[in-house]
């Protein structure tokens, strides 16, 4: 007899449903699937054998055939190993005919009839949930995640028996209890704070303008100067991360399996700093599967480049795509996939590569052509999309011992928040978010400048050898800077601060 | 095909490479008249023999043949605007004259009367400069330029490219003294000051065409920069390196050295800070110690700045100062702060190190009337 059983397939961030057909046929005992890769018909065929045997079940002495639709769905084994089970139980009458309808089944068997965990279930059921499938099983590692999506039911189990007593009535599961999600921004989560930066009243102001609108920034300076711990900090000064943030951000995580599976879902943004070992597929995406990269994995997030110039001049190349677009598309084989990869960027770098050039008490011992190399490989696109280059220098411990403690990060948080506020009204219905994202159309509309500002750029254009192209990159940092300071027009002083943050432009002679 | 007599001659004794001036003056008293060389010497094989030696005047009879090859030679420096400077020529300046072995030829292009400038100095310094060097570099070369004093260097990378540009950003004359024949760029980082140079400034090279660079050509080019200059500025220089040469080699010159004062910590003011102590060069500690050397002074420009500025340039007149430290001696934000400090770059008042800042002493300061 014949019986079909729903599944869920994934493909990107989408869940995309799979119908899977059971046939039971008289003839020599064998497992066939149709629509599926070799390697992963194996596998599966060996752990929903053993499954149902370990739980207990018969396994039919006859011709199985299985078929997957549509076919063609690109489909990856081990989330169908509950479905293809109950699939075979039904159609050997081992279950009443027809329980499993109106069921979604997800999770994948070991060999004694356990569920184990799924990747990419948030993705799962809010595709799910959209197109009005309403009944889940899932395994109970996965809870967690699943709590956190209201509007359907969702039965967790821990092995294949508890599955068909529920589905059979003997012993149903209770339904899952949505909880509800707090994404509050506490400084606790990190263990820094920007009070406990001693002086670098520069840096600080510099990342507080960056993570109000949304700018990237490269921190130069020595090794020691402080840059990591800035760059930690910089979490503590972002918004509260909002339900449909988190979600973006979990849906992904779960997909590329880094999900914190008791949490559930992310709480707070992610800060991510890839070794400058990293291959361009462990950035970008697409590593195995299609996997998402460490850029999606910082979505709505820092990513954190340590040491910039030690990192491949394809690698920093491959970053041009996610910077300007916020998104990577990755093609595959079978498919195209898109992750989205809204970031901030933090660099960090020494200014050569001893460290130590421009330092007042420690010698460098780098030739002018090393020096010259060492920042010549990270010009280009990359260079294009920093806003904020800043120096950040070695002040000796003695020095900064007695540096007056700098403001909590939860004071200066609010006054990100209300800029945050600002760019979501100003950029209502339109695709920008943030300043540091506005197109030349957006800096025409809400960068105009007076007379005197216009006067101030050009002489500092010829007296600090600032390139025109870093004009643009001024006026998007002015506009967040008038922001903080609540004020509509960007004025003279709003454009000469921002000049103060382009230092790389002007520090390095020929 | 149109040349001036002298301009093939020198050009032809310039193959000769006569390095002695003594040589050269025997050499031009031997004949009547220097832009008649090739009629003459035919006539004046014995005496050449007498006073050079045979072999000399052997490759000089075997050179008159190649005339043609000459007046070739010759157009090729007239169609790229290279004029020739030859000792006899009014232009050749007379400081250069009074070195050991001065350049019996120069190839010069650009402003010729940059040649005849009432006042020179030449800047020498490290290619890995500091920003110590860089400050330093930019105020002295700045109150040189008000002062009208020619700046002359060797378009090196670093201290030489500094001294070069920042002179012509500000509209003052600069001489480039090149290691290497005019047709050629050493080092290509300075292509576009080559030009620049051609055009607001001008180029000198003691080398034909298209010699390129080697040790001695450097050496050469040192010599010359020392000749120029009525005496040198020197913003940074470490123990062994190229500017130790060129150092050594002005004070047996006889040539005056400014050496500008470092930090004790800094190996690039190693040898700067020995000179002045062994008395070998004069403290450069302001523009104005030089410019009185000089016998000239600078009329300082007065610089009106609002109350947060001018509260920056008391804190500065103690010396360079850190961000942090400006903040919190002033009282002013971090914002506050960087907006002065803009507007105080623009205007020439003050020059960063990071963020340490520095006061330019060429300047007078007061507060703004309201
Ligand atoms: N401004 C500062 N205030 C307090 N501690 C600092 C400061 N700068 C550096 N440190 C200390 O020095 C250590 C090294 O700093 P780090 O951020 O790793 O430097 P970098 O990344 O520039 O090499 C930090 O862990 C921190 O304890
Ligand atoms: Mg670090
Ligand atoms: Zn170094």
């Amino acid at each position: 007899m014949l019986t079909k059983t729903k599944a869920y397939a994934l493909k990107g961030l989408e869940g995309q449903a799979v119908e899977i057909e059971v046939d039971l046929t008289p003839g020599v005992p064998a497992m066939e699937m149709v629509g599926l890769p070799d390697a992963v018909v194996k596998e599966s065929k060996d752990r929903v054998r053993s499954a149902i045997i370990n739980s207990g079940f018969d396994y039919p002495i006859k011709r199985i055939t299985i078929n997957f639709a549509p076919a063609e769905t690109k489909k990856e084994g081990a989330i169908f190993d509950l479905p293809v089970a109950i699939g075979i139980l039904s159609a050997y009458d081992q279950i009443p005919t027809n329980c499993q309808d109106g069921y979604v089944l997800l999770g994948e068997l070991s060999l004694d009839g356990s569920l184990r965990k799924i990747n990419g279930l948030m993705a799962i059921l809010i595709s799910g949930l959209q197109n009005g499938y309403k009944k889940y099983i899932v395994p109970k590692e996965n809870q967690a995640e699943a709590s956190f999506v209201d509007g359907i039911e969702v039965y967790p189990a821990s092995n294949l028996s508890e599955v068909v007593n529920h589905l059979s009535n003997v012993s149903p599961i209770p339904r899952l209890e949505t909880k509800k999600f707090n994404g509050k921004n506490e400084t606790s989560k990190y263990g820094v704070d920007f009070a406990d930066v001693k002086g670098q009243l520069k840096a600080k102001r510099a990342l507080e303008i960056a993570v109000a609108g949304g700018h990237n920034v490269l921190m130069v300076g020595p090794p020691g100067a402080g840059k990591t711990m800035l760059a930690k900090c910089v979490l503590t000064i972002m918004p509260d991360l909002s339900f449909e943030e988190a979600v973006e951000v979990t849906k992904i995580h779960s997909v590329a399996g880094v999900l914190d599976a008791s949490q559930g879902i992310v709480t707070s943004r992610p800060f991510r700093s890839p070794h400058h070992s990293i291959t361009v597929p462990a950035l970008i995406g697409g590593d195995r599967r299609a996997k998402p990269g460490e850029v999606s994995l910082a979505h709505n997030g820092v990513l954190f480049l340590d040491e910039v110039p030690e990192y491949g001049r394809t690698v920093l190349d491959s970053l041009r795509q996610p910077l300007e677009d916020g998104v990577v598309t990755i093609s595959r084989v079978l498919q195209t996939v898109e992750y989205p990869a809204c970031f901030t960027l933090i660099g960090s770098m020494n200014p050569c590569p001893c460290g130590n050039y421009g330092s007042k008490n420690k010698e460098c011992t780098c030739s002018p052509s090393q020096i010259r190399n060492y920042i010549g490989r990270i010009s280009g696109p990359f260079l294009d999309r920093i806003d904020i280059q800043i120096e950040v220098d070695g002040i000796s411990f003695g020095e900064f011992k007695d540096k007056a403690s700098g403001e909590p990060s939860e004071k200066i948080r609010e006054r990100v928040v209300k800029v945050r506020e600002i760019e979501r009204e100003r950029f209502k219905g339109s695709k920008t978010r943030t300043n540091s994202e506005m197109t030349n159309e957006d800096i025409k509309k809400y960068c105009e400048v007076d007379r005197e500002s216009q006067n101030l750029l050009e002489l500092s254009f010829a007296k600090l050898g600032l390139s025109a192209r870093a004009g643009f990159r001024i006026l998007r940092v002015a506009r967040t800077i008038a922001d903080l300071e609540g004020s509509d027009s960007i004025k003279v002083e709003h454009i000469a601060e921002a000049i103060q943050y382009r230092s790389l432009d002007k520090k390095y002679w020929k | 095909m149109k040349y001036e007599n002298a301009d093939l001659t020198y050009l032809l004794i310039s193959y000769l490479k006569i390095t002695d001036v003594k040589r050269l003056t025997k050499l031009r008293q031997l004949h009547d008249e220097i832009g008649d060389f090739f009629n003459e010497l035919p006539s004046l094989k014995a005496e050449y023999e007498r006073e050079f030696g045979e072999e000399f005047t052997q490759k000089t009879f075997e050179l008159i043949e190649n005339k043609p090859f000459f007046e070739k030679e010759l157009n090729r420096y007239y169609n790229e605007g290279i004029v020739l400077v030859d000792y006899d020529d009014s232009r050749y300046p007379e400081r250069l004259k009074q070195i050991h072995n001065p350049p019996v030829l120069l190839y010069a292009k650009g402003d010729l009367s940059l040649l005849e400038s009432e006042n020179t100095i030449g800047v020498v310094g490290p290619r890995k400069i500091t920003d110590y060097g860089i400050n330093s570099t930019k105020i002295f070369v700045e109150a040189f330029v008000k002062a009208d004093i020619t700046v002359v260097s060797g378009i090196a990378i670093g201290t030489d490219g500094l001294a070069h540009r920042e002179t012509l950003r500000l509209g003052g004359k600069t001489i480039a003294v090149l290691p290497c024949g005019q047709n050629l760029v050493y080092p290509s980082q300075n292509a576009d000051l080559y030009r620049a140079i051609a055009e607001k400034g001008l180029r000198i090279s003691e080398y034909p065409l298209d010699l390129g660079v080697a040790k001695y050509t450097f050496a050469g080019r040192n010599r010359i920069i020392n000749g120029l200059s009525d005496a040198l500025f020197v913003p940074e220089a470490a123990k062994g390196s190229g500017t130790a040469i060129t150092m050594s080699h002005a004070v047996s010159e006889g040539n005056t050295i400014y050496a500008v004062p470092g930090s004790v910590f800094s190996k690039e003011s190693e040898l700067t800070n020995e000179y002045i102590n062994s008395g070998k060069a004069r403290m450069a500690s302001d523009p104005d110690v030089v410019l009185k050397g000089y016998g000239l002074g600078l009329k300082k420009e007065i610089v009106e700045l609002t109350d947060a500025e001018m509260q920056v340039v008391r804190i500065l007149k103690g010396g360079e100062t850190h961000f942090d430290d400006l903040a919190e001696k002033s009282g002013l934000s971090a914002s506050e702060l960087l907006v002065a400090i803009s507007a105080m770059e623009c205007q020439g008042v003050i020059n960063s190190n990071g963020n340490y800042y520095i006061l330019n002493k060429n300047k007078k300061y007061k507060g703004k009337t309201k």
